[in-house]
């Protein structure tokens, strides 16, 4: 096996059969991060992932590396590993954050506040009093009170009806960035990153799994992989996983949905109260806004989990009251994703920790297979830290960890916005300012592009925006096998017009970078859209109607796409969403689980002499 | 495009039209033709100005079948019989499309060709092609999939099911034009136009910038502004032949992106494009935002203001009597008294007969902000036969982007006569019509004939509208 460039877009692993020294199931954040913190220590790993990284809960978050305040009542441990964590990730990845500051209204009785309103006011400031020895860990300012002018004066859109407000300030993320940039700098470190992989089965002498067998999506091929170690990183999916192997744990698997709006419709983030007394948020996100979450167990379809029309009025209920003028701006889409919380009887979803735990299978008979539970996007570079921390001393490697302090790619050198702004057109200002955001030093080499045929400097998705050399670049070096994937590296599609102008353009791009037939770009650009669709189908109102009216009409109507879409999915063997279409008919069904639960690996602790 | 001045709206007119979109501007032909006073509201925007270029009518969308291999679509090319055959198909296959609700097929599809005709003849400058068999042009798209419509301009006029064997079409590539590569478009047409299965060839053929000091990387629309410019059209067609002269393999046809000019090419225009480049060159029907659209729009108001149709850019604020039943008075007593916002200052007209033809969601003729409504009388919106009214949207639409979403479908329920009907079934207004996507009961993006039904429903509610006005 040798080490291969993220900027294949055929499966990295030359043989059907390799051997490594741990193969990593999930493309999560989670799963990026232990490749990445393995790889930088010397490992030979191979990561798998049955869909494109960042496709679960990874992606669909609130986007924020924040302290945790939710969990200060009763999880004190999370809100202080992850203010810690998220001064290293503000560290390895700066080009990624940015600050949100928040306003927590608290809303009084129409006819005035009453003394229990009063004295909650006061308590919430105890209680932000506490969570202020948290927030230099993470660079983060202490709270201020604010008095119902002064916060509206901040933020127009407020309910009037409010008591006054707390500041709070946390930082925001490009989850999928965060995901992409550890698993291309995994891969620039050695690693082998198999996305649109599936596990059809462990491999195992005797008792011990020893490795994977694999199947490609994207034309069938199988693969065997070999390591004495396997982490199972699976999010929400970990517990079937682990039944494929004769292992089991058990999760509390919680939906949370969030939904879109088309711009920024508010100056600050916003902490709302729902109806049940949970606490959400309404916040500025990349070029949108973003509201939610929801929070509840969750048994369905863990691989199209949808948005229900009473998720949608529940957040929208908790929105309105305390930002009324929301009704005035235009929903673009929803997004939904299954936390993996670890499993507790008896507990409301909201309470479930945010912990993560590993679950040494050799406690059930089933050495060589590890699973990963739990766990929030700030705290992935600890868990990966904890996780590969073990792995290592199994393994004999005695490099130390080096995540917290080595840059990811894209913050491995200058970024000069202002000096690219002058070298390439200035009218593509913007372009280079978000691209400079998701890519950071990465950019220069994009921006060259531009030297060699002006044109790719143009927007391709003029919403983000996103020019063409970027999709391009993406698509050579950030572990792109088809068309969503660029979505997540880019963004390109997931603005105001939801694609409607730039997924044929990124088709016909994604065709020509690929030298893919025509019939696997239909095939592509209907996995895209639909991808797409699904998520605006909650919220088609209003001006979101419309828009979706002339994506209709852009694709179907003017470029009559659906009789050739339907061909080459008949041609291809495709469901339409970008699934299985190569999965093989024999793949094992999942396992029921065991009854005894598996020893706990306690967590290894985090070394206090850190900065 | 006329640009009529708030003096001139006037006070009363027999018909009001409310859209300025192709339903809505033939409607006020229609009617102006039979000798009514008109005026038309146009908002912003709209579905016409996304048209592809094309008139499909019945293009009833058989299935295709991919080649063995995946290397082709075999039906792409089939012209899918003459119009009224296609009319019958649709009829059948959609039973709640307004086709279908007209009458007996027959006299629709005589209906729906006098409409086509009509058409013809209000924008002639446009060039229009029919076949004289009656049946459809298999026509290229600018996404490389093939389209079948019954009229074509003639700048885009070129059949690729008509083409010979030995064919080799080439798909020019303006490198002043931003966003449109030739070659996975050459690919595609070659796969699903089904092509290859002929021994037809598609090439792409680059043209270096010929506008190096002034181009800015366009848009489709910024293009043709461009072209229109000076000598900039024969500038560009001059290049063209350079590079198509110096190709090894010389195409037989070539296809551009539509963007030749902003103004309509009739015969004698592309004639004389032709003989500039030295091979027939024809536009690929154009999406949204689409210069053929923008030439459609101009061409029917021009055709309004020479017929008198008074076309003001404007917001239909209100209607009196709207919504209330007192309105279907009878004849003599009954007029609709519009509020206009017209240049931002209100304005009353009355009107004998109003012609709903704001388009769907994206027109705004129907508005859909958790309760669907019709904004002007408040008419029930409905969906598969049911009101639409605060039903879950999310509930309304298929799995996949591809699949029939009942949602795509919503709209005004029609009689015969094109009058909208209230929640009993029954038209509340007997001067009252509508045309156009605001008309439920099909998806203009995936029905096939889009533009045809859109002419026709336009055709016929002016008719109609004219009659009861008058």
């Amino acid at each position: 096996l040798t080490t291969t460039s993220p900027t294949s877009p055929a499966p990295a692993v030359t043989t059907t059969t390799a051997d490594f020294d741990v193969v990593i199931l999930g493309g999560g954040v989670n799963g990026c991060g232990i490749a990445r913190d393995c790889a930088r220590r010397g490992l030979k790993v191979a990561l798998v992932e049955k869909n494109d990284l960042a496709k679960g809960a990874s992606g669909a978050n609130t986007g924020m590396i924040h302290g945790g305040i939710r969990y200060l009542f009763y999880d004190v441990k999370t809100t202080k590993m992850s203010c810690t964590d998220s001064g290293y990730i503000q560290r390895i990845a700066p080009h990624l954050l940015f600050r949100v500051p928040f306003l927590v209204p608290l809303l009084r009785s129409p006819d005035g506040a009453t003394l229990a309103e009063r004295l909650y006011l006061a308590g919430a400031e105890i209680f932000f009093e506490a969570y202020d020895v948290y927030q230099p860990l993470k660079r983060g300012k202490p709270h201020t009170r604010l008095t119902a002018d002064e916060a509206l004066a901040l933020e127009p859109g407020l309910s009037p009806h409010i008591l006054g407000a707390v500041t709070m300030d946390e930082w925001g993320i490009d989850p999928f960035r965060l995901t992409v940039e550890n698993a291309v700098d995994a891969v620039e470190h050695g690693a082998v990153v198999l996305t649109w992989h599936e596990l059809v089965a462990f491999v195992k002498e005797g008792d011990r799994v020893v490795g994977v067998d694999v199947v490609d999506h994207l034309g069938g091929a199988r693969r065997r992989l070999r390591a004495p170690l396997i982490i199972n990183a699976t999010g929400a999916w970990g517990p079937r996983v682990a039944a494929m192997a004769g292992g089991g744990f058990q999760l509390r698997p919680g939906k949370g949905v969030h939904i879109v709006y088309s711009h920024r419709i508010s100056n600050y983030g916003i902490s709302l109260t729902g109806v049940d007394g949970r606490q959400m948020f309404l916040m500025p996100h990349e070029n949108g806004s973003i509201v939610g979450t929801t929070d509840d167990d969750y048994y369905g379809d863990l691989d199209h989990p949808r948005a229900t029309e009473d998720e949608v009025k529940y957040i929208l209920q908790a929105a309105r009251a305390f930002f009324p003028s929301i009704d005035r701006y235009r929903m673009s889409r929803t997004y939904v994703g299954v936390r993996p919380t670890l499993w507790a009887w008896s507990e409301n979803e909201d309470r479930l920790s945010r912990e993560h735990a590993f679950y040494d299978h050799a406690a059930q008979g089933v050495p060589g297979l590890i699973s990963v539970a739990g766990g929030k996007l700030a705290a992935y570079r600890q868990l990966a830290e904890e996780v590969s921390n073990e792995l290592a001393r199994r393994l004999g490697n005695r490099a130390p960890c080096t995540t917290h302090t080595a840059p990811l790619p894209g913050a491995a050198g200058p970024i000069d916005v202002d000096r690219w702004s002058q070298r390439w057109p200035a009218k593509h200002r913007l372009a280079i300012a978000r691209m400079a955001y998701r890519h950071g030093a990465r950019s220069l080499p994009l921006l060259r592009r531009a030297d060699d045929d002006p044109r790719e400097a143009c927007a391709t998705c003029v919403c983000e925006p996103v020019s063409e050399a970027e999709i391009r670049g993406t698509i050579r070096t950030e572990v792109v096998r088809r068309l969503v994937d660029v979505r997540r590296r880019t963004r390109q599609s997931m603005g105001a017009c939801g694609g409607t102008r730039c997924l044929l353009r990124t088709s016909q791009l994604w065709q020509q970078e690929t030298s893919a037939s025509p019939a696997s770009q239909l095939i592509e650009l209907r996995g895209a859209m639909t991808a797409r669709f699904v998520g605006k189908a909650p919220v088609l109102e209003g001006a979101n109607l419309a828009t979706e009216e002339l994506n209709q009409a852009m694709h179907f109507l003017g470029g009559n796409l659906a009789p050739f879409l339907r061909a080459a999915a008949v041609a291809l063997d495709d469901d339409g969403r970008g699934v299985s279409r190569h999965a093989p008919a024999d793949a094992p069904a999942t396992r029921a689980l065991p009854a005894r639960q598996p020893a706990l690996v306690e967590p290894s602790p985090l070394p206090e002499d850190r900065p | 495009v006329t640009d009529v001045a708030f003096a001139e709206v006037p006070a009363a007119v027999d018909v009001l039209v409310v859209g300025g979109g192709v339903a809505g501007l033939l409607a006020a032909l229609r009617a102006r033709r039979d000798g009514c006073a008109v005026l038309v509201v146009a908002r912003a925007g709209g579905g016409t100005p996304s048209w592809s270029g094309a008139v499909d009518v019945a293009d009833d969308r058989v299935d295709v079948t991919p080649a063995p291999g995946g290397t082709g679509g075999r039906d792409a090319l089939d012209r899918g019989g003459p119009l009224a055959a296609g009319v019958a198909r649709m009829v059948e296959r959609l039973p709640r499309h307004p086709y279908a609700r007209a009458g007996a097929v027959d006299d629709v599809a005589a209906d729906v060709d006098a409409s086509l005709r009509f058409l013809q003849e209000a924008t002639a400058e446009l060039g229009w092609v029919r076949r004289p068999d009656g049946h459809n042009h298999v026509l290229a798209t600018a996404a490389g999939t093939v389209k079948r419509a019954a009229l074509v301009p003639a700048s885009q006029h070129l059949d690729v099911a008509a083409l010979p064997d030995d064919a080799i079409v080439g798909v020019v590539e303006w490198r002043d034009l931003a966003g449109f590569n030739a070659a996975p478009v050459a690919a595609m047409l070659q796969w699903v136009g089904g092509l290859s299965t002929r021994g037809l060839r598609t090439v792409p053929v680059p043209v270096p910038r010929v506008f190096a000091a002034t181009s800015v990387f366009p848009t489709t629309t910024a293009f043709a502004r461009h072209l229109d410019l000076a000598d900039h059209r024969a500038r560009a067609a001059a290049a063209l032949r350079g590079v198509v002269t110096a190709l090894p393999v010389r195409p037989t046809h070539l296809l551009t992106p539509p963007a030749w000019s902003r103004a309509p090419l009739d015969a004698a225009a592309v004639a004389a494009l032709d003989e500039a480049v030295g091979v027939p060159t024809r536009e690929l029907l154009g999406l949204p935002p689409s210069v053929p659209g923008g030439r459609l729009v101009a061409s029917l108001r021009r055709a309004c203001a020479a017929a008198g149709v008074v076309v003001v850019d404007g917001v239909v604020a209100g209607i009196d009597g709207g919504g209330h039943p007192a309105a279907t008075s009878p004849r003599a007593g009954r007029r609709a008294l519009a509020t206009l916002h017209v240049a931002g200052a209100p304005r009353t007209v009355a009107a004998g007969a109003v012609v709903l033809a704001g388009g769907r969601f994206l027109g705004g003729g129907i508005v859909r902000e958790h309760v669907a409504r019709e904004p002007l009388f408040g008419l029930p919106v409905f969906v598969e036969g049911e009101e639409l009214g605060d039903r879950f949207v999310g509930g309304l639409v298929a799995d996949t982007v591809d699949g029939a979403h009942p949602l795509f479908r919503a709209g005004l329920l029609v009689d015969a006569a094109l009058r909208p009907l209230g929640a009993d079934r029954h038209p509340p207004f007997a001067h009252v019509f509508a045309a156009g996507a605001i008309v439920g009961g099909w998806d203009p993006a995936r029905d096939g004939g889009a533009m045809g039904t859109s002419v026709w429903m336009g055709v016929r509610a002016g008719a109609a509208a004219a009659a009861e006005a008058r």
